[in-house]
């Protein structure tokens, strides 16, 4: 499996589906368990956080927005990937490690 | 004047103290990033210096004016600390002097004299713990604990179902007070603790001002105030930040949480169907929030930071009978300068803030402590 490595910033591992949304219009895409893929989150990604069952941040550290809000939540994150929204595809079935900071793909 | 006035008119400790502040407000903002990029600043829609360029210089004015008036008022510490409530405001304003307060054109010694007035009103929620040392913020007595506990319901959390319930409210809370404050979402929200406790260390977490006239959506939330009381296993390392923005423990602690207990307004949850009633409610007022700020246009949605950066002035105004809106230059600026400041935004400021993410760490850490200095 190919591997991405980013920051650890929520422990627990998930497996899902991935979602890319880059723009809040469209968090209706994201379904119940989806992996959230996006650059940075903002509280208008609110309704897609409660949904997804982790969050992947192109951009922030350990203690920027989304990883806060995942620990929060108990829901793996991993954040700083820089190309996540680039290299995952919607629909892409994924592996997300919050502690080791890696996505399993492919 | 007590103890923790005489440290503020001491000069070398006042200039102490003003570096760790800058340390934290610095720490803060590089933890947000990842190595790579620039300070996480410029990131969310309307970044905090853009609002800055709209009405930084008006609403630093307006926190000088009334802390004079305070104390031209002779208002007790008591009184102050009364109105309002919680740290949290008072932090933020110490943020806001390393930049709007610094930046405005105040005189120096008026930027100082807001500076000390802040660590005066902070002193008296944390007494001698201003900077939150190892990650504590103790702001309840044993007293207050005990009469916060003592009407309050615990749901043990050991099974999945109740844990699952209590912490999707509890994040849905954190996540809507940002809705609501965008980057100021501690004027929605206060952690405190750890207090030890008979059956282990208890945090608290406390929301308020969650039905702020601002915003019309959230008439549609039934509740205002929340109050969760969690009791972790002792010894568990919860640090809590200086600056209230939420907890900064980064290795997971959730796993050592052995029971909750909520109020929800003056109420005391005793089923769990309650809490996921008001989850309900909660998730469909954040829904609708969202939708309505996505249909506001940009010099719209300016307008509303507006609104609660002045709001969130409100308690101190109140003291002194002044009213906490904007003043109409700020909506000036929105409404006839739009442009000129969004230019300012986007062509000088953004870019600055951009270039710091190729420096080396310890450069970035002194140019973004230069940035907040209200001294230089």
């Amino acid at each position: 499996m190919k591997q991405l490595k980013g920051i650890a910033a929520s422990y627990g591992i998930a497996q899902g589906k991935v979602r890319i949304i880059l723009n809040p219009k469209n968090i209706d895409k994201l379904k119940e368990g989806e992996i959230l893929v996006t650059k940075f989150t903002n509280p208008l990604f609110t309704p897609a956080i409660l949904k997804a069952s982790a969050i992947i941040t192109d951009m922030g550290g350990k203690l920027s927005h989304g990883a806060i809000v995942a620990r929060e939540l108990g829901k793996p994150c991993v954040v700083g990937i820089e190309k996540a929204t680039k290299v995952l595809k919607n629909g892409m079935k994924i592996i997300v490690d919050g502690e080791r900071g890696k996505i399993y793909y492919g | 004047m007590g103890n923790e006035g005489k440290f503020i008119m001491d000069k070398n400790n006042f200039d102490k103290k003003i570096n760790k502040l800058l340390n934290i407000i610095v720490d803060s903002i590089l933890s947000a990033k990842s190595k790579k990029e620039a300070a996480a600043l410029t990131l969310w829609p309307i970044p905090t210096p853009l609002g800055m360029l709209f009405w930084g210089e008006e609403w630093a004015k307006k926190l000088n004016q009334v802390l004079h008036l305070i104390e031209e008022q002779k208002i007790s510490d008591e009184k102050i600390k009364k109105s309002l409530k919680f740290p949290s405001k008072i932090v933020h304003f110490l943020w806001r002097c390393g930049d709007a307060v610094k930046n405005s054109s105040l005189a120096k010694e008026e930027k100082l004299f807001i500076v000390k007035k802040l660590f005066k009103i902070l002193a008296l929620f944390r007494k001698e713990n201003l900077f939150c040392k190892s990650g504590e913020n103790i702001i309840w007595d044993k007293k207050e604990l005990e009469n916060n506990k003592r009407s309050l319901y615990f749901f043990s959390v050991r099974d999945r179902k109740s844990k699952k319930i209590i912490s999707n409210f509890e994040a849905a809370l954190y996540l809507y007070t940002e809705l609501l404050y965008w980057a100021q979402h501690p004027l929605g929200h206060c952690f405190h603790g750890l207090y030890p406790d008979k059956k282990g260390d208890l945090l608290v977490r406390e929301y308020f001002d969650l039905r702020p006239k601002i915003w019309n959506f959230s008439k549609n939330l039934n509740f205002s105030q929340v109050e969760i009381l969690e009791t972790y296993k002792r010894g568990t390392k919860i640090k809590l930040d200086f600056f209230e923005r939420g907890i900064r423990t980064i290795v997971p602690f959730k796993q050592n949480l052995k029971s909750s207990a909520l109020k929800i307004d003056t109420k005391p949850i005793k089923k769990l169907e309650e809490v996921s009633r008001f989850y309900n409610n909660l998730k469909n007022v954040i829904q609708e929030g969202s939708n309505f700020i996505q249909s506001l246009n940009e010099q719209q949605f300016i307008e509303k930071h507006a609104a609660y950066w002045f709001f969130v002035l409100k308690p101190l105004c109140d003291l002194v009978g002044k009213d906490w809106r904007p003043p109409p230059q700020v909506l000036n600026n929105i409404y006839k300068r739009y442009s000129k400041i969004k230019g300012i935004w986007q062509n000088v400021v953004k870019k600055d803030f951009e270039k710091t993410g190729v420096l080396p760490l310890g450069r970035q850490k002194d140019i973004l402590r230069k940035m907040f200095d209200p001294r230089v």
